[in-house]
């Protein structure tokens, strides 16, 4: 098993919630880039919290379902699941999702240490935006990817290298321009190896995925739109996420933990972890 | 290690906040409890975490409305059944494959089947189909069948579900109510959505489990249809351990009798992955005609089709017989409106009942208002009396808001309406396995039959289907009683002659 805890990204959620009302208290003015557009340079990760002590007493009380840590898990898992968002798989290959995610503790390639890739990483942890490119940094777990990752997106007006002449790859070919206020983000070229979620969402290596950021005051949107004629019957747009701006002018990026896989073969059942 | 530590007393002070106040035992808290008995709350969240769910099961179903006698059990089909479901749509795949039960095979509803028969049933949102296959409409060759009358009813099944009860009763808000009966923690609620004017009880066990849930839907036969299902034998009953609890049997009962018995062998309630597209067909199919279509099959004769059952009009000197009022008052009606628009000024004085099956008996409330007298086979006469005396209320039928003493007449083996200008023979059946109340028609001057479910003719130039039993005794029947019979307005399928059925008996 990877060396991070199931909940963490749960608890990134819950700590963004927590930040909230601070944030709320900001600027709302949205900057700008001497360009004139938004300005979206920053890390946009919330305010962090302390890690607590293996020693602290609250954890030796937690108030998990009868008491246990396995059911945390195992809540975490049917939590997870529950999501009504999603993508609509040719008839023929509902059962192989459901297979895949069954099985999720050997065919998910991220339990494996693999990169999520785009768009299961979901929206960056901070952003460096130039004139012509933007630089995203991304930090696990709230990226949902194991180990630090980044990309570079030109928004140069370049077009997209031909499919053909691409080899697939966990992030794709990513080309952004502006649509008045909103970052749009074009990517093709995956392998065929990357979930779209823990759900066992697989894709082909013709997925065309789009992304929408859009920056309001300090608030973040990121959205994903996904076509994959090859196993979609219709483009499926991912569920909205928000993210806050960290005020802290000291606030810096955590180096992500390496993920080693070592417990995958004492695992004696299919739940998940 | 560390960050899960700190993960865990995040989560621990979540859960001191939105633990449930154990004080008051109102209506709330009961649903409250019996959600958390089932194992659908979940997380420091404490969310009911169940949304999508599959279970499989072995068992019977059985056919409402088409037992072999009045006032016996519904026929019974052996069934492999899953459904897979999901609440945040709402919708429901029931996938049955359904065989014949062991032994003498009687009664209606399709009974006996020449082989094993798939049926998958689907309702999505406002939505309802039948699927050749899983995902019929997205898929070349498949087939998806608009069934656009079957919304309330799918709907039901989904929401009557253990965990749909629960979530139904915390929609309801204030207007549940909890008590106890004979020991019994009991909630009831109203439904609401499509289900809006249907009232929910649901017992609990001792374990706070849903054990009995009973509702009341409107039936043209039996009025305020009472539906019970019992869950028992709680356990988890999925692959993947979740701690969910799903009845290990569930038995559904209308009208007394079952209508469902299964035994359940697996459950996941792991969330996996449920969809529910609807097909462009169903969404846009319009939604079937009332209509009744005339045909003139000879002097004084009317074929009145137009929809799944037909009747025949029968014109006497001074008043009409009508053969069949089926289905429901809304058919009903609109048959007798026929029958009045193509024989003028003439009271439908008698109208005749084929047998008792409920889509053939549905209508028959509306014909008693509209003052005729209904010949039926002697059977069913207590059992008509029983029936129509019971309450309508929940969607008040023609009867119901004008009472009407009905006025049945009983047939035993033979009964003749003659006036001299036309002849109406009645028959009873013998010897068949679908309805022992079973009545045909006879027209001498026309020499015109009329007869219900023994023979359904198929569509020109279908292919021969397999050996039908009852093709055989309704052609044996006819020879026993000297019919000389050229015609058949069967009241399913088409008007055909007699060789028609003499070929289906000889390919054969």
């Amino acid at each position: 098993m990877k060396q991070s805890c199931p909940g963490c990204v749960l608890l990134s959620v819950v700590l963004c919630m927590i930040s909230v009302p601070a944030m709320a208290q900001g600027n709302q003015s949205t900057p700008r880039t001497a360009d004139g557009h938004p300005d979206l340079n920053g890390l946009w990760i919330g305010q962090r919290a302390p890690f607590v002590q293996s020693d602290d007493p609250l954890a030796q009380n937690l108030a998990s379902r009868d008491g246990t840590l396995l059911n945390f898990e195992r809540d975490n898992a049917i939590i997870r699941r529950s999501d009504p968002n999603k993508p609509l798989y040719k008839p023929e290959l509902w059962e192989k999702v459901q297979k895949l995610d069954q099985n999720g503790n050997t065919q998910d390639p991220s339990f494996g240490c693999m990169p999520a890739g785009v768009p299961r990483m979901g929206p960056p942890a901070k952003i460096v935006q130039t004139p012509k490119e933007m630089v995203f940094l991304y930090v696990s777990p709230a990226a949902e990817g194991w180990g630090d990752a980044y990309r570079v997106i030109p928004t140069d007006g370049r077009s997209h290298t031909p499919l053909d002449d691409l080899d697939g790859t966990w992030k794709g070919e990513s080309i952004g321009h502006w649509e008045d206020d909103t970052l749009v983000i074009d990517t093709i070229g995956f392998n065929d190896t990357s979930w779209l979620d823990i759900t066992g969402y697989f894709h082909s290596e013709n997925m065309h995925v789009v992304e929408r950021m859009h920056r309001d005051g300090d608030t973040l949107t990121w959205q994903a739109t996904i076509e994959d004629p090859d196993v979609l019957i219709k483009t499926w747009t991912m569920n909205t996420r928000t993210l806050k701006l960290n005020p802290d002018p000291k606030a810096w990026l955590t180096e992500t933990l390496p993920c080693v896989e070592r417990d995958l073969s004492h695992l004696v059942t299919k739940e998940h972890h | 290690m560390v960050r899960c530590l700190f993960c865990y007393t995040l989560i621990a002070g979540a859960l001191a906040l939105a633990a449930p106040c154990a004080r008051a035992q109102d209506a709330q808290s009961v649903i409250k409890t019996a959600e958390y008995a089932l194992g659908m709350i979940r997380g420091p969240q404490r969310v009911d975490a169940i949304n999508t769910l599959e279970y499989w099961g072995t068992g019977s179903t059985y056919a409402f409305g088409q037992s072999y006698r009045p006032d016996s059990a519904w026929p019974e089909f052996k069934v492999t059944y899953h459904a897979s479901l999901s609440y945040a749509v709402p919708a429901m795949r029931v996938d049955v494959t359904r065989s014949n039960p062991d032994g003498l095979i009687q009664g209606g509803g399709g009974l006996p089947l020449a082989a094993p028969q798939r049926q998958i049933q689907v309702v999505s949102g406002k939505f309802a189909w039948n699927e050749s296959v899983p995902g019929a409409g997205f898929t070349p060759g498949s087939t998806a069948t608009p069934t656009p009358g079957a919304v309330n009813d799918r709907l039901l099944q989904l929401w009557t579900l253990p965990f749909g009860v629960l979530k139904m009763a915390v929609k309801a808000g204030l207007a549940a109510k909890a008590s106890t009966e004979g020991g019994a923690t009991v909630i009831t609620f109203p439904l609401s959505g499509a289900l809006e004017g249907i009232a929910m009880k649901v017992t609990l066990n001792a374990k706070n489990q849903p054990e009995r849930v009973e509702t009341r839907t409107s039936d043209p036969v039996l009025g305020d249809l009472l539906t019970e299902t019992t869950y028992s034998d709680y356990r988890d009953l999925g692959e993947i351990a979740t701690d969910v609890q799903f009845p290990s049997h569930i038995v559904q009962k209308q009208g007394s009798f079952p209508v469902l018995d299964l035994t359940i062998t697996k459950a996941d309630p792991n969330n996996p992955y449920i969809v529910f597209p609807v097909p462009d067909n169903v969404e846009k199919a319009p939604l079937a005609p009332l209509k009744v279509e005339t045909q003139k099959v000879s002097d004084g004769v009317w074929y009145l089709t137009g929809g799944t059952h037909h009747s025949v009009a029968v014109e006497f000197k001074n008043y009409v017989a009508l053969v069949e009022c089926p289905l429901n008052d809304e058919r009903a009606m609109a048959v007798i409106e026929s029958v009045k628009k193509i024989i003028h000024n003439k009271p439908i004085r008698y109208v005749v009942n084929s047998h008792h099956h409920f889509d053939h008996l549905g209508g028959l409330r509306a014909c008693v208002a509209e003052g005729a007298t209904i010949l039926t086979a002697a059977e069913n006469k207590p059992y008509y009396q029983k029936v129509w005396a019971m309450p309508h209320t929940l969607k008040p039928d023609r009867l119901a808001q004008t009472p009407k003493k009905p006025v049945i007449e009983a047939v035993t083996e033979k009964r003749v309406l003659t006036d001299g200008t036309q002849t109406l023979e009645l028959y009873h059946l013998q010897g068949t396995n679908h309805a022992d109340t079973m009545l045909i028609g006879y027209l001498p001057k026309a020499k015109v039959l009329i007869e219900a479910d023994v023979y359904n003719p198929a569509p020109p130039n279908a292919p021969a289907g397999p050996l039908v039993k009852e093709n055989v005794n309704l052609y044996e029947n006819i020879k026993r009683l000297n019919l000389d019979v050229q015609q058949i307005t069967p009241l399913h399928g088409r008007l055909v002659t007699i060789e028609d059925l003499q070929k289906v008996i000889a390919r054969n």
